[in-house]
Order: structure tokens, then sequence, then C-alpha cells
């Protein structure tokens, strides 16, 4: 987090208009966050909607406490949607067919996917994760967050975080093999 | 650089390569609308009214509020609003229905001024020795001598009769009057009822709201008198109510018949209600 960024936020908590900045700076990514794992716009706008707004009800609170602000504001997403699908006990979780199927022009994908070699390869490696281990690598690989911050939005250490990420890249590495 | 980065280069090679194909179908529309939004919230939490100026109207109208409710209490406390049964110096009227009396019609307690026929001359005599037995005072005095006035004995002036201030206390019972030997005997002598079915009741009366308490003295013709308006729970205290135990209603009216209650008792405790 860059000097600026902590300046902007210190500003945010005093004046919210400023979180319009913060807004424009973190929309995109969060966006994508969502998306992929709510595969209807619609939903995964409402959570971006709930996200953004709980961040600027909260940001007084937001402390640096070690992790980034987009880890924050991550964490209030991730929250947003494991609540959306507590809600919504008949919408479907975002198959893994169906999250790296999302290229072609259908209405409501907004995510997709180059269907190449690599992009086969990882589907199938998902097949055989567990969601837990799925998340981990979709955090640090696709949203490139650091370990800290992954372990503040998955309620873990930082310590627990790096075994779990040893044993899943450990694991995908050997399917990746016999591939 | 990071233990992966050596051992799972490839496959981490391989993660990038399809994030970097990931497509993404923004819709900028629903960014700015969102954006606008958040700033219009964002805005609202700057102009947000100091709490004074968001219960400004409640804390204004609060004690007017107060300050009718306590107006408004008072008024009622002071008989303002609300009419009393009756006023101080009132003749009131309490009739029974003596057909819910334990008593049939023959059996009936002689009081003073009221059956000339039975009574006479004598019977006055023991009118003004029940007054003076009942104590009550001026009004006693007065209403035994109206009563005795119906025998052709002197009329007393009801309205210049002094009138006791207070009659709070239960009355004892009081043997009643010697009958002729005419009448039969009394099962029960401990009432005091009066032919034409009046009933003679000291005690306390208020109305529903408890604003008005009025001090019935013993009288001993048709009419009592109200001695007093005070604030007492109303209580009527009366020796001749658990004889009367059977009775459900008493109207109580005054002369003009303008206030009217109806007092229901039941175990000994009498409720005055106004209508």
């Amino acid at each position: 987090m860059t000097i600026e960024e902590k300046e902007i936020i210190e500003l945010a908590k005093e004046d919210p208009t400023k979180f319009g900045i913060l807004y424009e700076k973190y929309y995109d990514a969060i966006y994508r966050f969502v998306l992929r794992r709510v595969s209807v716009r619609e939903d995964a706008e409402e959570i971006v909607s709930q996200t953004f707004f709980a961040a600027l009800h909260n940001i007084k609170k937001f402390n640096w406490m070690g992790f980034s602000f987009s880890a924050w504001l991550y964490k209030i997403a991730y929250n947003n949607v494991i609540s959306f699908y507590r809600k919504n006990k008949d919408r479907k979780h975002v198959s893994i067919d169906e999250m790296f199927s999302l290229s072609d022009e259908k209405a409501d994908v907004m995510v997709g996917y180059e269907k190449t070699e690599a992009c086969d390869f990882v589907k199938d490696l998902f097949k055989d994760l567990s969601e837990e281990d799925r998340e981990i690598l979709r955090l640090k690989y696709f949203e490139d967050m650091s370990n800290i911050d992954i372990a503040n939005i998955l309620n873990i250490t930082p310590n627990a975080l790096g075994v779990k990420l040893y044993r899943v890249l450990k694991k995908s590495k050997g399917i990746m093999q016999n591939y | 650089m990071p233990f992966e980065e050596k051992e799972f280069s490839e496959l981490i090679a391989k993660f990038k390569q399809v994030r970097e194909s990931e497509k993404i179908k923004t819709d900028m529309g629903f960014k700015d609308r969102l954006r606008g939004e958040l700033m219009a919230h964002a805005d609202k939490i700057v102009n947000k009214p100091s709490f004074w100026e968001q219960w400004r109207i409640f804390l204004i109208a609060a004690p007017s509020v107060l300050g009718v409710a306590l107006i408004a209490f008072a008024l009622v406390r002071t008989d303002f609003l609300f009419k009393p049964v009756a006023l101080e110096g009132d003749k009131l009227e309490i009739n029974v229905d003596s057909s819910t009396l334990p008593f049939d019609e023959d059996s009936k307690v002689y009081m003073p001024g009221v059956d000339e026929d039975k009574l006479g001359i004598e019977s006055a005599e023991a009118l003004r020795e029940n007054a003076a037995l009942y104590g009550n005072g001026g009004s006693d005095a007065a209403t035994a001598k109206s009563g005795a006035n119906e025998n052709g004995l002197e009329s007393p002036d009801l309205a210049t009769t002094p009138v006791p201030k207070s009659v709070v206390t239960p009355r004892p019972i009081v043997s009643p009057v010697p009958l002729p030997t005419t009448t039969p005997a009394l099962p029960t002598p401990a009432i005091n009822i009066i032919p034409q079915d009046t009933l003679i009741m000291p005690g306390v009366y208020t109305n529903p709201v408890g604003a008005v308490i009025c001090n019935l003295s013993v009288i001993y013709d048709s009419s009592i008198l109200i001695d007093k308006k005070g604030d007492v729970k109303a209580k009527i205290v009366m020796p001749l109510l658990n004889t009367l135990k059977d009775v459900k209603k008493v109207t109580v009216s005054n002369v003009d018949g303008k206030y009217r209650t109806i007092i229901e008792w039941c175990n000994g405790e009498v409720e005055v209600k106004y209508y």
C-alpha cells in the first residue's frame, strides 16, 4: 500500500465523499472477484453494491492491522458472497465447468477465459481440488493477493495458509505431471 | 523469491496464463450508477444532521405535550372537565330496589317519619331516640325532626341544618326502633329501611375518576345530605351492607335529577359509578 493510498483512506475517513477515489481504484477488482463466484450479472451487481456501501459505512472502523485496504474490501465481498448463497439456497454455486466456459456471449455471462491448453488444465485441476484449495489458488494467482491478505480473508493464520498453499501446489504439481 | 516460484514455476506459469486470458464484460452503466449512489450516500453522511437538528422537533414538542398532559390531568383532578356526582350541599336520593332485599313486604323496619298510621306521636319520640342513637349531629337531628314532621311535629329547615364536615367512619349497627305491637318482629333488625324503599346509607362516595368524594350522613327521610367533597378513596363504609349483600344496585341522584350515579357493591365494598 502506498503512502498516497493511506492518505486517501485517512481522508475518506474524515470526508466520505473522498471514498470515490477508492471506489474507482478497486471497483474492477472487486467486480471481477464477485463475478468469478456469482456468474449472474444481477446477483454480482447486488453483491458489489453491498460491498461498497458496507465499505463506505465502515471505513472509519478500518484500522491498519497488517493487511491491506484491498484485502479488507475483498473480505467484505467474500463475506457478502457467502451470505448471498446462504440467503439464496436455491442458487447453485458456479461450477468449475461454468467457471472456465464463460467466454461465450451469453447475456448473463460476464467473465470467462480463452479456451487454451492452460485453461483446460486448470479447469481439470480444479475439479480434483477441494473448495478451500481452489479458493486459495484463485486468491493467490488470480487475484494476486499476498499470503497475509489471503489469510485475513479466509480467517486463518499466515503460517497455516503457507502450509495449505504448499500442499495444494504440491498436489497440483503431481496432477500436472500426470496430465 | 518465494518458495513456490522455484518449485512450482511451471504450474504458476499456467495459472498466470489463464488469468491473462480472462475476459470480463464490465457494465460501465452499472459502475457509474453505483458511483452516483455511493456519492449521494456519502453526501448524506457528511450532511447528517446533528443530534439537536435530528431531535429538535421532538425536544421542542415533548415539553409541550407534557405540559398539555399535566394541565389536562390538573383539570380532571379539579373537576373542571368532569362533573362530580354531586356537589357539596346537594341533596341526594338513594333508592333501593326492595325486591332484592332479603325481607318480605310485611317485615318492615319502622323508621322515623314514615308511617303515620303506625307510628304517631309515640313513634316520633322513638324517632328522636333513634336519631340520638345514630349520633349524626345536626343532620340527623334535623332529619329526625323532618320525620317527626310527618307525624305532626315541628318541621325543620333542612337547608339551614348544620352539616357535619366528615362522616367517614362506619356507623355502629343500631338496634331498630321499638316496633308497635301491630308490627311483626324483624328477623334481622340491623338494617334500616324506610318504606317507599328509601335506604339510609352513610358513607363516602366518589365518581369514577376519583375526583369527588361525598360524605353522606344518615338522614331519616327520603333524602340525604352531602357534607363535604374531598379526595378520599371511594369506599362506602356501611354497617348495613352485610345485610344488603343481595342488593346489587342503588341509584343516587341529586334533587334535580341532574347527576346520577349507580352504586354497586360486593362483599362489603361499594363502588360508585358515574354516568
